[in-house]
């Protein structure tokens, strides 16, 4: 309180150094707490906006650029290779500009061989240790049939939810984009198991 | 007599995680103290016993990165791990990409399951002269002949780095005191030499 002033009493109840040292105490105190939001900001949980629309339809299906999702960004447990499932959404940074990020689809997994497409030079390659292939859902991204299987220590954060617009909210479909079973050598579709019986004429 | 309350630990327990979290973010953004190991940065780097400082605030994502300079990447086939070499190309530079024998993955702690399979990038292409593509460094370490390099994995993308070595102390296994801190330089010593530096002298011939 700095002052009351009523018609009993005018006076200041604290002086003004006092006052400045409550305000320079509060705003110390308030910084010291940024490093812990930078933690969880970085190690934890946070929010991303979505650009461009190499992930479309499943993210910014508007094709006019102006709706961008709003998505969490779980970067908890993001370089644990062993974590990720076939279809996850990632984050990861560019691999021709370290400055940017990009989020694709994960294809493959190591040592699986996976059928490329335009403009991959071989058509088929095998994934290295602790890579990825990943592709964009939408057919023209840039994705890892331009720059190859990409290594871990890329992987920023796994897109799980979409918190913006609102009728899409929830959780980011694990299918889209190519399916893995037509893109990796030997993991194929179910074959039905052929009857045993004649059948009816 | 008052017991601790429940103010006082909770006061308390907020001030050791916001120190821990500043720590952390000095550790990770701007320098760290790290071990090295291994034969691959000799005679620049110790087997065993060097502590390096890492500059992260200057080189974190390969940011002013020159050739010559000893970097920290994060190894491209091994999660949780990291490879201390030096920068011998940038985006855009030619290469020779020599044709080491291949160490066997197994010695590099590579999962057994995965042994034999490399990164393929340089399948074909030793011996050859690369350009460096756009994002991506060459990496060499000191020692070549043991050193599992840009000539296994390929161009290394620039996000990879973590930092610069700045300093190293060696505080051997058998040493009692460590060493005193040395400079870890880019080896391009000097660019303005000309062809009187290199003729030879009455010592060199001894």
């Amino acid at each position: 309180m700095y002052s009351i002033s009523s018609r009993f009493a005018s006076r200041r109840l604290r002086s003004t150094r006092a006052t400045f040292r409550y305000t320079a105490k509060t705003v110390l105190i308030g910084l010291s707490w940024v490093p812990v939001i930078a933690y969880i900001a970085n190690h934890v949980v946070w929010i991303g906006v979505i650009d461009g629309s190499s992930m479309t339809p499943t993210l910014n299906p508007e094709t006019n650029g102006l709706a961008k999702d709003v998505t969490l960004l779980w970067k908890l447990n993001a370089k644990n290779y062993s974590s990720y499932k076939r279809g996850e959404v990632i984050v990861l940074r560019n691999p021709r500009d370290p400055e940017g990020t990009v989020v694709k689809r994960i294809i493959a997994f190591e040592g699986e061989e996976v059928r490329t497409r335009f403009p991959y030079p071989e058509s088929t390659v095998i994934v290295p240790p602790r890579h990825f292939w990943v592709e964009g859902d939408n057919i023209h991204s840039i994705d890892s049939n331009t720059y190859g299987p990409i290594p871990i220590g890329l992987v920023t954060a796994r897109v799980q939810t979409i918190v913006f617009p609102l009728d899409r909210w929830g959780s980011v479909p694990t299918a889209g984009g190519r399916d893995p079973r037509s893109a990796v050598v030997g993991l194929g579709y179910p074959r039905y198991p052929k009857s045993t019986q004649q059948s009816e004429p | 007599m008052a017991t601790r309350g429940f103010r006082y630990y909770t006061t308390n327990a907020s001030k050791f995680v916001r120190a821990v979290a500043a720590v952390h973010l000095l550790h990770t953004y701007v320098l760290e103290f790290a071990i090295t190991g291994g034969l691959s940065m000799l005679p620049t780097l110790h087997t065993v016993g060097d502590h390096v400082f890492l500059d992260k605030y200057n080189h974190r994502l390969g940011r002013e990165i020159k050739v010559g300079d000893v970097i920290v990447i994060s190894k491209p086939t091994e999660e949780h791990t990291r490879i201390c070499k030096r920068v011998a190309g940038l985006p855009g530079d030619i290469v020779y990409c020599d044709a080491m024998p291949k160490a066997p993955m197994r010695s590099a702690g590579m999962p057994d399951d995965l042994v034999g399979l490399s990164t393929g990038m340089t399948n074909g292409r030793t011996g050859k002269y690369i350009k460096v593509p756009e994002g991506h460094i060459w990496i060499l370490g000191d020692n070549s002949m043991a050193s599992l390099d840009s000539r296994e994995y390929g161009p290394v993308p620039k996000a990879l780095v973590v930092g610069k070595v700045l300093w190293a102390v060696y505080w051997g296994p058998f040493n009692w005191l460590p060493g005193w801190p040395r400079r870890i330089g880019s080896n391009i010593e000097a660019t303005d030499l000309s062809v009187t530096d290199f003729l030879p002298t009455t010592q060199s011939r001894k």
